[in-house]
């Protein structure tokens, strides 16, 4: 397994966020994770990014794989995961080209002393980099390539959830969490994320992708896995996972089977967070 | 030499006032996020309006109703100024990044500062605070208490002990710990967050303003820039108690009066370092422990 | 100064257009250098107060005037982006010729040169708070160990000045990471204080530590510097003009202004400025993106108290006398806010803040006694109305809302457009 995780736990105060969660991702793998709001899905890619310490379980990652515990959350970056943040996490000041290039961060050499001294080797790395990072923003076609300069504030709002993705591109991370990367698109712009991101999958990454949106689910992943209270409880194929009665009556509340039809409707509206009157309001 | 009965009364008086000081801070830490560093000019005002109070009256009524006249006169004056203070200058700032508030604070201190060094009456010079109780002190034992020391620590006591009450009895002291606790979650429980605000502010200050008369009882003078220390004392003792933690700060400030009195008694030249021991507990406090003795050590790494 | 290094970035093809647009680019440029030095010394001239008063007020009106009229500030920044090279080789003949030009005022000349030891400071708090968005209320601490370094060194052991002062760097820098270390754990808010608290330990100590520091009495007859034969103490000759002593002070200073802005403007453009930005913008992301944000933040504090250190070790020998109350509290005040009032990251703005910040109290010499309760109400309003600064980064004036004087600044965020996904690409410009 190119990444898994074992028996991860994590409590804050009384509450078990993750409850002894295993999953797993095989090397190029597209891997959804689904769940209402509080489930743990966020809080599953904190502990893996390090945020957050485990209270217990483990973390391995690589080829061959090796035990992230205890790693901080730049040695994390340097192994080789980079992620999108649900509420964005831009550099709002810095320009776009500048956000793509602090993404560039682990790959540089140059440090404060070659810096100071400008020295030739300093300045033929900041030519490659700044060519790359425009390619990276290419990714986007010109949406992004034409604000390059301008300060990452100025971005609207389903540029700046791209830019992230550039961010994460720009680090060639071999493996990518997007957390909620469609939230607040309209579905226009949605489907161009989904094939933004089967791009993205098919230059070998290994994505594991929190979404409530359905379709972008559906239309994208390999496989799911769904989270109910911090614990796994189902996995398989988007439709295996869709008509799991666990899963339904995780997102519908206890003793109310729905139909199929019900809950494939939760898709089409992007804003949606199905949320069952069962649920406290944890995210 | 000192006894250390006579050290712990020493250390129970300054005690009162650090931790009189220090229930401010934590206040406005817990209601707004906020290190006011314009409270210990709010105790320093507290002090002179006292001593306004004793002037206009001292001469002509009974001691004991001066003194209370000091006190409650200096607390409303002073608790309606700390209202009017975070109406002009926080409010504003609600949603302003960390710096521009400190700013903020520290502006309005140096302001409150400087405006009563110009225009009070002689007003960079020491004055003297006479107390109604001239020099007499009472002794119990080896240990000397003066009537003011009395008084402070009977006072402090009862303030401390109708705080306890409040906070934890009354809606008001609801209404603040769930402020201090998440914001949003007490409004949309229909706590008046504004008004819980202002009642945090009026009440702060009107037990920073009760701390200045004291200190200007006990040592029998007051100074323009009486504040300062206090400021740093203050905070220090809302670190020790926990930022936010209002039990906890009445607790902060006799640990940092202990701390002081018999450092300063068992380290040579102690006394000239005082201060410095201070910061330095202050320090050690943010760094280590900034949840304070009563709060949980902190768990987590980031954000 | 902003929009200059800003636009610049953009000019793709330097002197477009003939060899006349640019003579003519250059021309105005000259010209309006020299006015705004003409009014400048003006200003400076201006002895009573009440002058000084009223030609604030109406440089104050201009300026807000001219803020008002987007069509100068655009045809200004366009104008400055094209000739940039031109336009920084006139500063800094001004700057230059500034003693040259006040020889007959020995005074002015010497409070030239203590707004340069601000700026000097102001330079290196930049890399600490501007760049890195830390926290740091006791940056006086510095000051003072760069001073009493450079001054122990020279009054004790009679090392030369040129020894003395980038060891005072050295020795700041190290009250620097030592400053920082248990600071690195400590969240933003709590950053504040701690540091507040060893910039008073610094003070207190230096008040105390009567055998080393000389306690209150401070430490006297600090040797000027001297090069070759030539002491700090003798006039400058320079050709047929001669200037009064101060101008070598004044030029020292420059020069190491001028290192700093170069070490500023180079560290800002490469990896370590982009991963300090990084942390200031949001620190949790940063770290995500394999920025160690210990060593990142321990580099960005010793960096910015190497420069006090450097302010120090000049203040000492040029006033000859440091004394404890040199290194207190509103110091560390007073640069933090030339930094925030200048604009985070802004070097050409911080330094202005210094100027500002030591010319306008000379200035009104009157109200020297109300100095400190003007500085306090200037600074809450400046809070208050423009917390982005006098001189904001262009980048952060949006960050903070829109800024009321200013009104529609032309430049606006790109709307969503929700619907369509054919985005076409220039915003408004």
């Amino acid at each position: 397994m190119f990444f898994e995780t074992v028996g991860l736990t994590k409590r804050f105060g009384g509450v078990e966020a993750l409850s002894s969660v295993d999953l797993a991702a095989d090397r190029g793998e597209i891997v959804g994770i689904i769940g209402p709001n509080g489930s743990g899905k966020t809080t599953l890619f904190n502990v893996v990014t390090s945020l957050y310490s485990p209270d217990s379980g483990d973390v391995r990652f690589g080829d061959p794989p090796r035990s992230l515990r205890g790693l901080a959350p730049h040695e994390i970056a340097a192994e080789g995961i980079a992620r999108t943040f649900q509420t964005l996490r831009l550099f709002l000041n810095l320009t776009v080209l500048e956000n793509v290039l602090v993404g560039m961060n682990r790959r540089l050499q140059s440090g404060y002393w070659k810096a100071l001294g400008r020295t030739r080797r300093f300045r033929e790395e900041e030519r490659r980099a700044e060519s790359e990072a425009l390619e990276t923003l290419s990714f986007f076609g010109h949406r992004l390539l034409s604000m390059c300069n301008e300060p990452a504030f100025m971005l609207s709002y389903a540029n700046r959830r791209r830019l992230e993705i550039a961010r994460v591109l720009a680090s060639r991370a071999e493996m990518i969490l997007l957390d909620e990367p469609a939230a607040g698109m309209n579905p226009s712009e949605t489907a161009e994320l989904m094939h933004d991101i089967k791009r993205i999958h098919q230059m070998g990454r290994t994505i594991l992708v929190i979404e409530h949106d359905m379709t972008l689910i559906q239309g994208v992943t390999q496989r799911v896995v769904a989270f109910d209270h911090g614990a796994k409880i189902a996995e398989g194929t988007f439709v295996e996972v869709r008509d799991n009665p666990l899963v339904i009556e995780a997102y519908l509340g206890h003793g109310r089977t729905v139909g199929h039809q019900e809950l494939a409707a939760t898709g089409s509206d992007a804003q949606s967070h199905a949320e069952s009157p069962g649920d406290g309001a944890r995210s | 030499m000192d006894t250390v009965a006579q050290q712990i009364v020493n250390a129970l008086t300054i005690g009162s006032m650090y931790t009189l000081v220090g229930i401010g801070f934590t206040l406005f830490f817990g209601v707004m996020g906020l290190i006011n560093f314009a409270h210990g000019e709010v105790y320093m005002l507290g002090a002179f309006t006292g001593l306004v109070i004793f002037w206009a009256t001292g001469p002509s009524l009974p001691t004991a109703a001066v003194v209370v006249l000091m006190f409650v006169g200096a607390m409303a004056v002073c608790g309606g100024l700390g209202v009017a203070i975070e109406r002009v200058a926080f409010r504003p700032l609600r949603r302003m990044p960390v710096l521009i508030v400190l700013i903020t604070s520290l502006a309005v201190s140096i302001i409150v500062r400087e405006g009563l060094k110009e225009f009070f009456p002689n007003g960079s010079n020491p004055q003297r605070y006479l107390s109604p109780f001239g020099l007499s002190v009472l002794r119990i034992g080896p240990v000397i208490v003066t009537y003011e020391a009395l008084i402070l620590m009977g006072l402090t006591a009862g303030l401390i002990v109708t705080l306890y009450l409040l906070v934890s009895r009354t809606w008001f002291g609801r209404s603040m710990r769930a402020t201090a606790e998440d914001r949003e979650a007490a409004m949309m429980m229909g706590v008046d967050v504004d008004r819980t605000v202002r009642q945090a502010f009026f009440v702060g200050s009107a037990l920073g303003a009760c701390a200045g008369v004291m200190n200007g009882l006990n040592y029998g003078s007051v100074k323009f820039d009486m504040g300062w220390t206090a400021s740093i004392k203050g905070f220090t003792s809302a670190v020790i108690g926990g930022l936010g933690n209002i039990y906890g700060a009445m607790v902060g400030g006799f640990v940092l009066g202990f701390l002081e009195v018999f450092v300063v008694d068992l380290v040579p030249k102690g006394g000239q370092y005082k201060d410095v021991i201070t910061f330095v507990v202050l320090i050690l406090a943010l760094v280590f422990r900034p949840s304070g003795l009563l709060g949980p050590a902190a768990g987590r790494r980031a954000g | 100064m902003a929009e200059v290094d800003y636009a610049a970035k953009q000019a793709t093809v330097p002197g477009r257009g003939s060899a006349g647009r640019v003579t003519a680019a250059r021309a105005v440029i000259l010209i309006g250098t020299a006015m705004l030095y003409g009014l400048v010394l003006f200003g400076l001239s201006l002895d009573q107060t009440l002058h000084f008063v009223l030609f604030a007020c109406v440089m104050g009106a201009g300026v807000y005037g001219w803020t008002r009229v987007p069509v100068l500030r655009t045809r200004a920044a366009a104008l400055l982006a094209q000739e940039a090279g031109f336009a920084r080789l006139c500063v800094i003949v001004a700057i230059l010729a500034y003693p040259i030009v006040l020889r007959g005022n020995p005074y002015l000349i010497h409070v030239a040169f203590l707004a340069g030891v601000f700026a000097l400071m102001a330079v290196g708090l930049n890399f600490t708070l501007g760049f890195a968005g830390l926290l740091d209320l006791g940056y006086a601490a510095y000051f003072a160990a760069g001073a009493y370094t450079s001054a122990l060194l020279s009054t004790v052991w009679g090392l030369s000045f040129w020894l003395t002062l980038p060891l005072a760097g050295l020795v700041a820098a190290g009250f620097g990471f030592v400053v920082a270390w248990p600071c690195l754990r400590v969240h933003d808010r709590y950053l504040a204080l701690v540091t507040l608290g060893f910039g008073a330990i610094v003070e207190l100590l230096a008040r105390n530590l009567r055998p080393i520091t000389g306690g209150t009495d401070g430490i006297l007859n600090i040797p000027p510097p001297s090069l070759g034969g030539f002491s700090f103490l003798d006039p400058l000759r320079l050709g047929p003009v001669t200037l009064p002593f101060q101008a070598n002070f004044y030029y020292l200073t420059v020069a190491l202004v001028g290192l700093g802005v170069v070490a500023t403007l180079r560290l800002k453009n490469s990896r370590v400025g982009r991963s300090w930005e990084a942390i200031r913008e949001d620190e949790t992301a940063a770290a995500c993106f394999g920025i160690d944000l210990i060593r990142h933040k321990l580099k960005a504090f010793t960096t910015g108290s190497f420069f006090a250190g450097l302010a120090g070790a000049v203040f000492a020998h040029a006033i000859s006398f440091i004394h404890p109350d040199n290194f207190n509290f509103p110091v560390s005040m007073g640069v933090l806010c030339m930094v925030v009032a200048g604009g985070m990251g802004n070097v050409g703005g911080v330094i202005t803040g210094a100027v500002f910040y030591v010319f306008v109290p000379e200035r009104l010499r009157e109200f020297e006694k109300l100095r400190l309760l003007l500085f306090g109400v200037s600074l809450l309003l400046l809070m208050r109305f423009r917390p982005s600064g006098i001189f904001p980064s262009v980048r952060r004036r949006l960050e903070l809302g829109r800024d009321p004087a200013t009104g529609a600044t032309g430049r606006q965020p790109e709307a969503d457009r929700p619907g369509l996904a054919a985005a076409r690409s220039d915003p408004s410009g």
